[in-house]
């Protein structure tokens, strides 16, 4: 399953052109001094975060673009602070004595709030919650990413409990990211989305779902997660409920449907079916998302 | 020299490159340049040879490496990234650009998905659309050879952003996703079931375009989407074990998405009030013929081609609002439209009996408001409540024509004291579904009277009731701990058949303990509990006698019609510990984790039929092990050393794959899923050095 030398060769080859082609000329070309230096007044107690606020990445970009900004376009006056060294007279991003959620937002909002990305935020569950931006980012960090999933994993338990589960998205492999499927600063969609629909968020990865079919099934037309909860599953297919009794919840009907599988319905039983043993019902119904036969055939063709 | 290891070396040698060519030294104050080279060696010992070990990546013998580097240089910036370089789980990534004028992104992913390895089977022909046997009937077990499930994913693609400075922004994106592979699937019908390898060649690509204008006042952008999706197996031909003919199974038609859509987000509105609009109308398409198919076209067929074309329509809006300083409001509004204009099927199914799909092209309309509003109250009090509608219109289901959601829930949330926050909140919905069916000239010995007692849980009437309850704890500086509980539970009114409830308890801890200035401990541990209750009923609708009856709620005087119940029971733990031991300050620290899960399921029956029916104990049960140990050692501090240890075990029993066998009565089967079990170690040597 190893792709070919020349794959590698061509990934080598373009790695280097794109580096040299775009940001390098303009990057390793020579530049000016810093021009954001420490604040004086604030370094006296905080000497080792003045110190080093030039490697963080805000005093990278606030140097490159020649910005200056102090250490109270963040915190605000510091006046006051600086006579009374109390985390309650300045906005601190803290979880413990912090400022309010809201009011740190909106510091940063100051600056990021024309985002695109981020011009929902005052819609979104994070901020109905009293999460603000420093809960998930790190001002004075070295690089502006935020490590997932674990830090959405520090809030959302039972989501990281279900990544970890034996069927799962590579969630947890690192392949999939929270946000290639939510935006956590808001969206108009139901769970912060980045698509309309739940179905519409599923197949940009899995477009061969997308039909549209001869023979639809209700419930995959209608939304996936009826069928199967994204974040992982004790169940093969992260699926909600193991087949054949998540099929027989919707499929009461004549003979088959209708039918008991119990203990002896499985390889060694008394009563072996391949209604029950192996893939259960998928043993027949393989089309189960849709079906493209001109014949209806139930899902088996 | 492998190719992995040549992969690592060149992605070293091109950092080497950009770090020092003459006169871009970042010594010489050229630019700022920082990143890290991983370098290892790992060595692995599985017993199973599971796809379950190796389900999303490559853990094979061997070098194993990454790259990272970072420059900035005035405005510019950029960033190279490169992780499992040569492996089949590598990725890199390209990102940069000039703050506030341009920036642009390039990556390339390979992501393997292991279904199951050295699966059997008596076909010709893995990985083709045709799957065949000599003779007319399969031969004998021994003689089938091996072959595995897998696919491989590999997505590429870019996206770059132009400003130049102003408001106004133009976006362009464009990727393919190529996934090729086999994965299992059966076909069948009365005569017996045969499963085999669906051959996947998957290409799918993806054309983006935005434009926008942004301020602190107002965002407007228009962007539209092109995405085609093409199949170089549009079916799978095989001949069928049973009877030696030759069948034909579709696999997944080609098709088309086009999406448009357009949002406005307008602030610094009166009442500190946020509105946000945005609608989108987006089609897909798929047109084939009965000639793409290879297929027979069946008597009296009304057209031997399908124009297939869904669309949807969607409008959504919020308002968001802070009339006080205390008081948060938003009121939202959302509508979607699916339109099914797929073209009709139809044909003689047998004796004059017109089978058609027209009610299985399925359309919805959706509409939902709410209501949310937040009051901060004194000692850092908030409290949320909130109302959501919701409606749904149907055709083509007559079990759940319209369906109406009361959704109402209440939440309080408290941070006064600076070592606690608390959260309860609590949830009630109330389904309303109607139904729409026609059972004119339909009797109780008609299979389609059951239609009437059967209540589907996706769309019933229920009442659901949820409780949640968080607690964030910092008792001290070096404890931080958090706890979650929630309960669920599903009450489906007045059910005939089908599920009649499910309730589910889930309740998670965690905390991090760092008093001692070299030791950190940190450990999470979850338990989860679904229970569901269904009720069911067995019949064969008109025969034997007296006549069986599709009418549950009567005794047709036939003991072959039954009535059955099922009470599912899940259980899932999980626990994790991982402790931080600084031997030595900024030198030597080891570091050593456990995890592990257990899921224990049993599924029970009572019946009123004349067999009993054995409970299930092995019900999707599985217990996962894994320990991982390492010490890292810090030689300079820009030069550090990882040796490690690694062992993973898991193991599976469900009662569907116990005692498996590959040609059971009325079956062919190939032995997918069935290398669940593994047993691995892995022993790792890393060195990594920073720049």
């Amino acid at each position: 399953m190893n792709p070919g030398l020349s794959t590698r060769l061509a990934l080598s080859v373009w790695f280097l052109v794109i580096v040299l082609s775009s940001g390098g000329p303009g990057l390793f070309s020579a530049r000016e001094a810093s021009a954001v230096g420490a604040e004086e007044d604030c370094g006296v107690c905080h000497e080792e975060i003045v110190a080093s606020f030039d490697k963080t990445f805000h005093g990278r970009i606030w140097r490159g673009t020649g910005q200056h900004h102090d250490c109270q376009a963040c915190h605000g006056d510091t006046a006051e602070h600086v006579q009374d060294p109390s985390t309650q007279n300045v906005l601190t991003y803290s979880r413990r004595e912090g400022s309010p959620a809201h009011e740190l937002s909106m510091k940063c909002l100051d600056c990021h709030g024309s985002d695109p990305e981020r011009t929902m935020w005052e819609m979104s569950l994070h901020r109905s919650n009293d999460i603000s931006c420093f809960n998930c980012h790190t001002v004075h960090a070295s690089r502006s990413t935020v490590a997932q999933p674990a830090a959405c994993f520090e809030c959302h338990r039972a989501k990281k409990t279900e990544a970890n589960k034996q069927s799962h998205h590579p969630i947890i492999e690192t392949k999939i990211k929270c946000t290639d499927c939510h935006n956590p600063h808001g969206t108009l969609s139901h769970g912060m989305i980045t698509a309309d629909n739940v179905n519409h968020l599923c197949y940009q990865c899995h477009a061969e779902k997308r039909g549209p079919f001869i023979w639809e099934h209700p419930p995959v037309e209608e939304s996936c997660v009826k069928c199967h909860t994204p974040h992982g599953s004790r169940h093969s297919k992260l699926l909600v409920e193991k087949v054949p009794n998540l099929c027989q919840d919707c499929h009461d009907w004549s003979r088959h449907p209708g039918t008991p599988y119990d203990a002896q319905t499985g390889f060694a039983g008394s009563r072996p079916s391949n209604r029950f043993f192996g893939r259960s019902c998928l043993n027949c119904h393989g089309a189960i998302h849709g079906s493209a036969h001109f014949e209806n055939h139930r899902f088996t063709r | 020299m492998d190719t992995r290891s040549l992969a690592l070396v060149s992605a070293i040698l091109i950092v080497g490159i950009l770090l020092f060519t003459p006169g871009r030294t970042p010594a010489a104050d050229d630019a700022e340049v920082t990143g890290s080279v991983d370098l290892g060696v790992r060595w692995v010992n599985e017993v199973g040879e599971s796809a379950k070990f190796q389900e999303y990546r490559d853990l094979s013998d061997g070098t194993y490496g990454s790259v990272l580097l970072e420059g900035y240089k005035d405005a510019y910036h950029l960033e190279l990234f490169g992780r499992n370089i040569g492996l089949d789980d590598q990725d890199y990534t390209v990102q940069g650009g000039q703050y506030g004028k341009f920036k642009y992104l390039f990556n390339y992913d390979e992501t393997p998905h292991n279904y199951s390895f050295d699966a059997q089977t008596f076909f010709s022909g893995v990985g083709n659309d045709n799957l065949t046997f000599s003779g007319t009937t399969p031969p004998p077990v021994a003689d089938w050879s091996s072959f595995d499930y897998y696919l491989e994913r590999k997505k590429y693609g870019g996206e770059i952003e132009v400003s130049m400075g102003t408001p106004f922004y133009v976006r362009i994106g464009a990727s393919r996703l190529d996934q090729d592979g086999r994965k299992p699937f059966s076909s069948g019908g009365f005569s017996g079931t045969a499963e085999m390898p669906e051959p996947v060649d998957y290409r799918t690509d993806d054309l983006n375009l935005t434009a926008g204008y942004r301020s602190r006042a107002l965002n407007v952008a228009v962007s539209g989407m092109l995405s085609t999706f093409e199949n170089d197996n549009l079916h799978v031909s095989w001949k069928n074990p049973f009877n030696a003919a030759s069948e034909l199974n579709t696999l997944p038609p080609e098709n088309e998405y086009k999406e448009l859509k357009g949002e406005l987000t307008w602030k610094q509105l009166p009442l500190t009030s946020v509105f946000s609009i945005e609608g989108s109308y987006s089609k897909i398409t798929s047109d084939f013929s009965i000639g793409d198919l290879t297929l027979t076209a069946p008597a009296g067929l009304n057209s031997s081609n399908f124009d297939g074309e869904v669309s949807y329509s969607g409008f959504s809006t919020a308002l968001a609002s802070r009339p006080t300083h205390n008081l948060d409001t938003k009121l939202y509004y959302t509508y979607l439209d699916k339109d099914n204009d797929s073209d009709v099927i139809a044909y003689d199914s047998g004796g004059g009996v017109i089978e058609s799909n027209a009610s299985d092209l399925f359309s919805y309309t959706k509409n939902k408001a709410g209501i949310d509003l937040g009051y901060r109250l004194p000692f850092r009090t908030k409290a949320d409540i909130g109302y959501e509608y919701l409606n749904m219109e149907r055709t083509n289901r007559p079990d759940a024509e319209t369906t109406t959601d009361n959704l109402g829930f209440i939440q309080v949330k408290n941070s006064f004291l600076d070592f606690l926050i608390a959260k309860v909140r609590y949830e009630h919905l109330n389904r309303n579904n109607e139904t729409d069916f026609d059972f004119a000239g339909v009797t109780n010995v008609d299979a389609e009277y059951i239609e009437r007692f059967i209540q589907r849980f996706d769309v019933t009437d229920k009442d659901k009731d949820e409780i949640k309850v968080c607690l964030e704890v910092y008792p001290v500086d070096f404890l931080d701990f958090g706890l979650e509980y929630s309960y669920a539970k599903n009450d489906y009114d007045d059910v005939t058949l089908g599920r009649t409830e499910d309730t589910r308890h889930k309740f998670y801890v965690d905390f991090l303990w760092h008093q001692i200035r070299n030791f950190t401990v940190s450990g999470f541990g979850g338990y989860e509990k679904c229970k569901a209750e269904s009720d069911h009923y067995n019949f064969a609708a008109g025969s034997g006698t007296p006549p069986q009856t599709a009418d549950p709620t009567i005794d047709d005087g036939n003991p072959s019609s039954y009535h059955w119940d099922q009470d599912i029971d899940d259980n899932f733990w999980t626990y994790g510990l991982s402790g931080q031991l600084r031997l030595m300050e900024d030198v030597l620290r080891l570091v050593v984790s456990w995890e592990y899960q257990k899921s224990n399921g049993e599924s029970t029956f009572s019946t009123q039929g004349t067999t009993a029916l054995s409970d299930i104990e092995d019900f999707d049960d599985y217990r996962k092990k894994r320990l991982e140990a390492k010490a890292i050692y810090a030689f300079t501090r820009q030069l550090e050393f990882t040796l490690g240890y690694v062992y993973e075990k898991y193991t599976y029993d469900d009662r569907q794959y116990e005692g498996y066998i590959y040609d059971p009565a009325g079956s062919y089967l190939t032995g997918a899923y069935t290398d669940h079990d593994y047993e691995a170690s892995i022993c790792y040597l890393m060195a990594r050095y920073d720049f």
